[in-house]
């Protein structure tokens, strides 16, 4: 059950390997989902995330504490407040901390961060994987992203072809 | 927060989470196996030209992605802002593609190759360029008083007919998306209805009298009625470019600045400060957002100077306000010294043009374009050229040829 701390309302999130989480209900409404869940009524217990083991859950977390807005107000306008500069150059700062990770813990906060529709944590993410990406050559990108070329050699050359200019 | 971390699983019932966003019944090694999530991931690829091209030759489930019409609006929507990709020139070798960016994202003049439109020889007497916005380019044949507007990602051309009000006049026009005043996003504008606005001030054989002003638009087919006003100042030829600021065109010359709202079709002359005169000559366009323009016709700014100063192999650019005193405006050093400039001067041959939709500025110094961004105070050489006036920026997220063309072999 949602319990008060602090005259913070606590919600308790719970993955599916048995790891419970108790939250600030303002920390866990980062996340749209469970936010609409919140909104709807549908959260009176503890929320249980399928999907997303407690290492991963717990990051997310660690994410969401760190951005819900710090402002008194609550509710939607609260996520609207836009930060003050500084506070948005530590949280820059933050993030590049945050995402140095190995790939598969990226990957699952990928699939983390849009199951739970967190917008800035997909963002950050998605972000992420394309920066490592994008001055390379094809043969990196699909090392890299364990990305199997299923061409055959005269498909591929056909897009080269189509855009030469692309690949020069 | 607190983390209340426990071994075993609780009793207790739970209210279990219920997202209806990229559901896996199973889960997957990558997100890059879930479609919507590559989209998701692929949406951040920079918007530059080779991007997709790239993207789509990484493997088939990519080439699905990238190739999708729906996952392009969402990229335009995602970047807002179109890459410029370079210029099209009005010289004497006909109408010509120059690309400014650097390989791979180079687009070679030859892919936006407007000889088939018959747009391809020196006779300048035969055509004129005199607009390019939202992905189409606006030409006109004085000989045979029609209009070109091809869009040059699609090769796609549509000929209208000038009205004869408009003949035997000096003729200045856009081209632009015809819904642009309603919060468009710019992506596919080439494959959207358009419209046409011309503008005369004079007939070749006598002084200014009239301005006139009329709209085609692609979806009627049709030109609307031609408006008019009082004019005593003259636009001879397309060298000053009209600029879009929100939903109005705005002309800049001489003492005044002719004003054509979009909305209602209203023609307006706005006197201009006497004090502009100085730096009329350099400002030929304006800036798309109304603060600049404000700025443009506010006093701090009107008599704007700029000095060059060399050094060794660069030139320190310097627009101040008010002649030389006060802040720059804009302190800029660009690299390589246009050939012939020595010591520090005033007023040197160069404009300003200001690019609509974004922070930038084009600078023409001696024989070269450079770009400056205001926001990072960076600028960049982007080419050479012997047209300082000819030049009309061309931005798409789009390519010729675009990937989008493609059909996998199945």
């Amino acid at each position: 059950m949602a319990t008060r701390e602090a005259g913070k309302k606590m919600i308790m999130l719970k993955s599916p390997d048995g790891m419970e989480f108790e939250v600030e209900e303002a920390v866990a409404m980062e996340s749209q989902t469970i936010r609409k869940m919140i909104e709807d009524d549908c959260a009176d217990t503890a929320i249980l995330i399928p999907n997303i083991n407690s290492k991963i859950l717990s990051r997310v977390i660690e994410y969401c504490n760190k951005h819900v807005p710090t402002t008194g107000a609550t509710g939607a306008a609260a996520s609207d407040t836009v930060a003050p500069a500084a506070l948005a150059e530590d949280l820059k700062i933050w993030d590049a901390e945050f995402i140095k990770v190995n790939r598969a813990t990226r990957f699952d906060l990928i699939q983390a961060a849009s199951y739970l529709n967190i917008k800035g944590l997909l963002d950050l993410t998605s972000q992420t994987t394309i920066d490592t990406i994008s001055d390379n050559s094809l043969e990196e990108i699909r090392s890299f992203l364990s990305t199997k070329n299923d061409y055959l050699p005269e498909e591929e050359q056909t897009i080269r072809r189509e855009n030469q200019w692309a690949f020069q | 927060m607190r983390l209340r971390p426990k071994v075993h699983a609780s009793e207790e019932a739970s209210t279990v989470i219920r997202s209806n966003r990229h559901i896996s019944p199973a889960r997957l090694a990558s997100p890059l196996e879930d479609d919507n999530l590559l989209r998701e991931i692929l949406l951040r690829l920079p918007p530059r030209p080779s991007s997709l091209p790239r993207a789509s030759a990484v493997c088939k489930r990519w080439q699905r992605a990238s190739t999708d019409p729906r996952f392009h609006r969402q990229f335009h929507e995602y970047h807002q802002k179109p890459p410029l990709l370079g210029f099209f020139e009005d010289n004497m070798d006909g109408i010509m593609f120059r690309p400014i960016l650097d390989h791979p994202d180079r687009i070679p003049s030859q892919c936006f190759d407007l000889r088939a439109h018959v747009i391809d020889n020196g006779n300048l007497s035969r055509f004129q360029l005199l607009g390019c916005r939202h992905g189409r380019l606006l030409i006109m044949r004085p000989l045979q008083q029609d209009l070109i507007v091809i869009a040059p990602i699609t090769d796609e051309e549509c000929r209208v007919s000038i009205p004869p009000e408009f003949n035997k006049r000096y003729v200045n026009g856009a081209v632009l998306y015809a819904a642009a005043d309603h919060g468009h996003v710019h992506g596919s504008c080439h494959l959207s209805p358009f419209k046409v606005v011309l503008l005369s001030t004079s007939t070749y054989y006598s002084g200014p009298q009239l301005v006139l002003a009329s709209v085609y638009s692609s979806e009627a087919g049709i030109w609307g009625d031609v408006i008019s006003t009082p004019t005593p100042c003259e636009l001879r030829g397309a060298s000053i470019h009209g600029s879009l600021v929100g939903n109005a065109l705005y002309w800049l010359f001489e003492d005044y600045m002719i004003e054509f709202h979009l909305d209602g079709h209203i023609l307006a002359l706005i006197d201009v400060p006497p004090t502009i005169n100085e730096a009329r000559r350099f400002l030929t366009c304006m800036r798309s957002s109304r603060s600049w323009m404000a700025l443009l016709v506010s006093p701090y700014c009107l008599t704007m100077t700029i000095t060059f100063k060399c050094g060794k192999g660069r030139l320190i650019v310097r627009v101040l306000p008010n002649g030389s005193c006060g802040r720059p405006l804009i302190c800029v050093t660009l690299m390589g010294s246009p050939h012939g400039v020595k010591g520090e001067r005033q007023g040197l041959l160069f404009r300003l043009r200001y690019t609509e939709d974004s922070d930038d500025i084009i600078l023409y110094v001696g024989p070269n374009v450079y770009i400056i961004q205001l926001k990072s105070m960076q600028s960049k050489k982007l080419c050479g050229t012997r047209h300082v006036s000819g030049h009309h920026s061309f931005k798409s997220f789009c390519m010729p040829g675009d990937c989008s063309s493609l059909v996998l072999a199945s």
